[in-house]
């Protein structure tokens, strides 16, 4: 045995102990007062101490004989075990750990570790200082400055795996491995196998829990896919026979899951599982490339060798050296086997005979739970599998209950206000009943005096019987139902009050069941979400790759870690990611040289930008390469057939001819883009999530994608207003300040602005972005100053002129539809609580900060949306009538038909309605009090304002002569009361056009 | 009666029996059984409706829902065509002024139209019309094989022809066009909207 061997075989003995140590040292920290547990550790270091002096580390020993020293000290009482004395005696543990992982490879630097160790262990025990410097020195001699260092120079062994991007040589936490043995296992002779390197300590609480949590998840879909394999292959397989293509084929799949799975292991950092993966993956490339008959033996290796994964994956802190040992000779063996031509040879000795395969153990030991071998540094939380469909189902739902809550709050404002009208019915019926009072005992008392005058003459007792008994009669009768009114005035504010009280608890209510919603959407978003973080490691290392393969220099920039999407989204969106990458990466960029030429830095820029839209998530990735040769995508197009040769196109529309089914630029498959993946499957991804993708590009200075996916559910917090009588919202964090606009602040030249304070800020009409006509009419607005938000858009303020504020309110976003995926300028809609549609806008769209990137869009004029003669909103009418539940009756069937209603008693009314509002129609009674059905006629026809208004009269007059009378006066319509539904919703609509 | 109430009550009771058969298969079995034909594997059912004096029909199974034409709310940066959207049980669903989209003048503005919910696995698209008809059996047998009118490269009709897949003539003497969802829904103008 060499001495590297000898030192690798120690190193290992040395990882054994730290578990040992680490868990030790915390349960004392627990619970000091546990001699037998401090002799164990003593026992260990003293270990370390005297076999790192033998096999030649003398630091390490001295490392090891500081803490031992203070170890003896504690156990014969000198030395008190601190706080302190725990944390230096966790340190030098940790040291061991370095001596672990970096004597091998770098070497340690010995002396500086020494030094700093046993100065700390000195002030422990409170050793003078003075006497420090002899006792260093003295401690330093015969100690190099470095110890160890390429020891164990691993054998390179080039990898083969077709995807590199699973692997990853710089990545910091994931060191890379290539064989999984440790250095005691005897040396395979003529194995595919190759010089051991130990496999480092796994620390999962250097992980993030999230990162974990994914490979934990992934892991476990990829070990039931591997299971899955494994037992096709296992019903198949009986004797020894030569391998099928279908097995072959099972085979590499089950090579690819094992590769996944340790690719993923080393990027987060979990060596145990990569580098038995990778022991596995050599035995499996043997039987995929090399092995020409299978046998149940070899099942049975690879199906324990499977379940050792799982234990593995389940306990990463194990490295299951024992097991890995066992299975990897078995490898060895059959490997050898083969190669001797001796297929099915007898199975190795210290393994259990084969027997034949029964129903999959595999299976079972995949759930299995994590072996309580090594530290617990972290306990796995349970998880739930459940179909996204039902999560889905969920979010829908909640949505469907915030638009519910809002419906109830809009019910709960209508209810405070009828609460309202209560209190001053209550209050006229009380003056009523003061002013009957009043009154009659005015009158009964003038009578009685006057009766009394009148009766003074004649005989007291002539004919004072009748006349009192009736009066007295009458006037007990009045005055009891008067008392009887004042007492219902007091029983109605009883009732009010007892009403207000529960409006009152109804609202508490509403407000607490507004806030849990609030709480369950914020879970609700936190179940699904996750940050781009999580593929950041991924996209950086595609790029490292490639760019390394390629021979350029490119910076990758991410920005917007922190933007989370749904986690299906981000597993769908990864491939798209990474194809277009590659694609900037492989087309776009430059080879240094000719950058340079260009006149650009020999490091290309390719950056991701993931930002927060509205209710969607946009991902740009420009790249600052040569942009798109329209020249090449011209000839292929026509070459593909998608283009005729003589046709004339835009570029834009040139670009957007990239995304069509097999279309692909380069020739020849190139191997970091052309992986058969096209960018109509990019697409085709990215709208499977809803989502779209769009190219812009300028010949010589890059390429842009911009990549649109809507969330799940959003809801925010939204300032709803109006714009030219149409509604419209803005979420509430887009805007800064809400202002009535004072003349003095108008500037009109150069351009629209306004003045607030000492800036200037653009002044934009939202009517005109939004290609609204403002309607002039009501005169009423422009009297008061306009309002204006100021909003924030990009990092510039801009101020927009609005008609009139709604409020403010909790709003869940949707999506304009699946038709309508992108609409320019909105983000969204949002559907109120009594079922309207209400659009929220995008205002760096609308006010054109983006202008320019949006590819072709052949049928799309940008005309204004008032283009249709339906857009003006629901029909509003004025129904004119005496009769309450006539006006009741029509007002319900007006509505049904999603129209405005307004009612007046009668014309005097109906007069002040219109100067308010101005109705599409009126519906007109006749006969009313103040003013008449004719009178209001006339009235109308001599205001020119309100002449061509049509008047549908609705009367039970229905002789010729009052219909003559109506329609000569300018009436439109004429209909009986009762009237048909139908008709009368006919005529309206008639009239109306 | 007059002629309002006569359009109208039939509508509704019309929509009523349509919107039952989309949601169930039913309606056809139960016609089948006083009707003379039975439930014949080559019959199909259309919506037929009106736009102005144009007469068209739509296979039922593409229709997902039928109606008056909803409240709409119109978005900014559409072409005419592209009423808004509407809010159809919950779901947001565009509106379509199919008259528009086919480029015929408009005779003039309507307020009473109805509106037809077409769906392929992409999308849903509601296109309004002037007015529905009505649902109608027809023996795919007196469909002829080939679009009499209109057909392929020879079609020198005016361009929404290309949306026909078959022109039928009727006993009344008019010509009923059979819209072809498929194509209307997935032609590129009305695909404008993904992004590019």
């Amino acid at each position: 045995m060499s001495m590297n061997e000898i030192i690798q075989g120690y190193v290992e003995e040395v990882r054994t102990y730290l578990p040992t140590l680490t868990e030790g040292l915390a349960s004392l920290g627990e619970n000091p007062d546990q001699p037998e547990l401090f002799e164990e550790m003593h026992r260990l270091v003293h270990t370390i101490k005297g076999a790192s002096m033998m096999v030649g580390i003398p630091g390490l020993s001295n490392i090891a004989l500081q803490m031992e020293a203070a170890l003896t000290d504690i156990l014969s009482g000198k030395l008190a075990f601190s706080n302190e004395t725990l944390q230096t005696m966790e340190f030098t543990v940790g040291r061991f750990r370095d001596y672990c992982s970096e004597l091998l490879d770098q070497g340690v630097a010995s002396r500086e570790k020494v030094r700093e160790t046993a100065l700390a262990y000195r002030r422990l025990r409170k050793l003078p200082i003075e006497e420090d410097e002899a006792a260093v020195t003295a401690l330093l001699e015969g100690v190099p400055e470095i110890e160890g260092g390429g020891i164990g120079e691993p054998a390179q062994e080039e990898e083969t795996d077709e995807d590199a991007d699973e692997d990853s040589g710089e990545e910091p936490n994931a060191p890379e491995f290539d064989t999984g043995t440790d250095a005691e296992a005897p040396p395979p002779s003529a194995s595919a196998q190759t010089e051991a390197e130990p496999i480092p300590e796994v620390r999962l609480s250097d992980i993030h829990p999230e990162l974990l949590d994914s490979f934990f998840e992934e892991a476990k879909e990829h070990m039931e896919d591997l299971d899955r394999s494994l037992q096709t292959l296992e019903s198949q397989v009986t004797g020894p026979a030569p391998m099928t293509a279908d097995q072959k084929e099972i085979v590499r799949q089950i090579r690819r899951y094992v590769h996944t799975v340790k690719g993923s292991a080393a990027v987060i950092g979990l060596p145990t599982v990569s580098a038995w993966g990778h022991t596995m993956e050599d035995f499996l490339d043997w039987l995929y490339e090399g092995a020409s008959t299978i046998d149940p033996d070899i099942l049975e290796v690879l199906t324990e060798s499977g379940d050792l994964l799982a234990a593995i994956i389940a306990n990463p802190v194990d490295p299951q050296t024992p097991k890995t040992r066992l299975l990897q000779n078995r490898f060895t063996t059959l490997i050898g086997g083969a190669g001797a031509a001796a297929p099915a040879s007898e199975p190795p000795s210290d393994a259990p005979p084969s027997a034949p395969p029964t129903a999959a153990p595999a299976a079972e030991s995949v759930c299995r739970e994590p072996e309580d071998t090594g530290i617990d540094l972290f306990s796995k939380q349970q998880t739930l599998r459940v179909g996204s469909d039902r999560v889905d189902e969920l979010v829908n739902l909640l949505g469907e209950l915030m638009i519910a809550a809002s419906g109830f709050e809009q019910q709960m404002n209508r209810l405070t206000r009828e609460i309202a009208e209560l209190e001053t019915a209550r209050k006229r019926i009380r003056e009523l009943a003061r002013d009957l009072e009043v009154g009659f005992e005015v009158k009964a008392l003038g009578r009685l005096s006057q009766t009394t005058a009148a009766t003074a003459a004649p005989s007291p007792l002539g004919d004072f019987d009748d006349f009192d008994d009736l009066e007295l009669d009458r006037y007990s009768e009045l005055s009891r139902i008067i008392r009887h009114l004042n007492e219902s005035a007091i029983e109605v504010g009883a009732g009010y009050n007892r009403l207000t009280h529960l409006h009152g608890e109804f609202d508490g209510h509403l407000n607490r069941q507004r806030v849990v919603l609030s709480e369950l959407q914020d879970k609700m978003m936190q179940i699904r979400m996750l940050p781009m973080s999580t593929l950041t490691n991924k996209l950086r290392r595609t790029i490292r790759e490639v760019s390394k393969m390629l021979g350029k220099q490119i910076r990758l920039s991410i920005i917007g870690e922190e933007i989370e999407l749904d986690r299906l989204v981000w597993d769908k969106i990864t491939d798209p990611l990474m194809h277009l990458l590659r694609n900037a990466a492989d087309h776009g960029i430059e080879l240094p040289r000719d950058r340079e030429q260009a006149g650009k830095p020999a490091t290309a820029t390719l950056e991701i930008s993931a930002n927060r839209e509205g209710n969607q998530v946009v991902i740009r990735i420009s790249d600052d390469g040569a942009g798109l040769d329209y020249p090449v995508i011209r000839r292929k197009a026509i070459k593909a057939g998608l283009l005729n040769a003589d046709e004339e196109i835009t570029q834009e529309a040139l670009a957007a001819l990239i995304f069509k089914p097999g279309f692909s630029t380069r020739d020849a498959i190139s191997e970091v883009s052309g992986r058969g993946v096209g960018m109509d499957v990019v697409r085709e991804n990215i709208q499977a999530l809803k989502g779209a993708v769009r190219v812009a590009s300028w010949p010589g200075k890059g390429t842009r994608f911009t990549i649109r996916i809507p969330l799940t559910l959003a809801a925010v917090r939204a300032l709803l207003f109006t714009v030219g009588n149409r509604h419209f919202a803005l979420s509430l964090n887009e805007i800064r300040e809400i202002i009535r606009v004072e003349p003095g602040q108008w500037i009109h030249r150069p351009r629209p602005a306004l003045r607030i304070g000492e800036s200037l800020i653009p002044l934009y009409s939202l009517a005109a972005l939004l290609g609204l006509k403002t309607e002039e009419k009501t005169g009423s607005e422009s009297d008061s100053p306009p309002i204006v938000l100021v909003a924030a858009v990009g990092d510039r303020r801009k101020a927009l002129k609005i008609d009139s504020l709604v409020g403010q309110q909790e709003i869940v976003i949707k999506s304009t539809g699946s038709h309508l995926r992108y609409v320019r300028g909105i983000s969204g809609v949002t559907i109120l609580g009594d079922g309207s549609v209400v659009p929220i806008l995008n205002l760096p769209e609308l006010i054109g900060e983006q202008a320019g990137l949006s590819a072709a869009r052949p049928d799309t004029r940008f005309e204004p949306a008032e283009a249709a003669p339906q857009s003006k909103g629901p029909l509003s009418v004025l129904v004119v009538d005496d009769s309450v539940s006539i006006r009741q009756v029509v007002s319900r069937l007006i509505e049904a038909q999603g129209w405005k209603a307004r009612t007046a008693n009668d014309g005097i009314d109906a007069l002040e309605k219109l100067g308010q509002a101005r109705p599409d129609v009126i519906v007109l009674d006749i006969e009313m009090p103040r003013m008449n059905g004719y009178e209001f006629l006339s009235a109308l026809n001599s205001t020119s304002e309100y002449r061509d208004i049509p008047v549908v009269m609705l009367t039970s007059r229905t002789a010729g002569k009052h219909r003559e009378r109506a329609l000569s006066l300018g009436a439109k319509g004429f209909a009986a009361k009762p009237f048909n539904n139908e008709e009368f919703v006919d005529l309206i609509l008639k009239l109306t056009g | 009666m007059s002629p309002h109430s006569m359009t109208d009550q039939t509508i509704e009771e019309l929509i009523t029996v349509i919107n039952r058969g989309l949601t169930a298969e039913d309606t056809t079995r139960e016609e089948s059984k006083d009707g003379t034909a039975s439930a014949h594997p080559d019959e199909i059912q259309l919506i037929k409706f009106m736009m102005d004096d144009l007469l068209l029909a739509v296979p039922l199974p593409k229709a997902l829902e039928i109606g008056r034409q909803p409240v709409i709310t119109p978005l900014p940066n559409l072409p005419g065509w592209v009423l808004g959207v509407s809010n159809i049980r919950g779901e947001i669903i565009s509106m379509v002024d199919l008259k528009a989209f086919f480029e015929i003048p408009a005779a003039g503005p309507r307020r009473d139209r109805r509106f037809i919910v077409l769906h392929t696995p992409e999308m849903k698209v509601g296109i309004v019309v002037d007015r529905i008809l009505g649902i109608f059996s027809l023996d795919t047998a007196d469909l002829p094989d080939q679009d009499p009118l209109h057909t392929g490269r020879e079609n020198d009709g005016p361009a929404w022809t290309a949306y026909i897949s078959n022109t039928l003539p009727m006993a009344d003497g008019a010509v009923l066009n059979i819209l072809d969802a498929e194509k209307l829904l997935s032609s590129s103008r009305m695909n404008a909207f993904d992004s590019h």
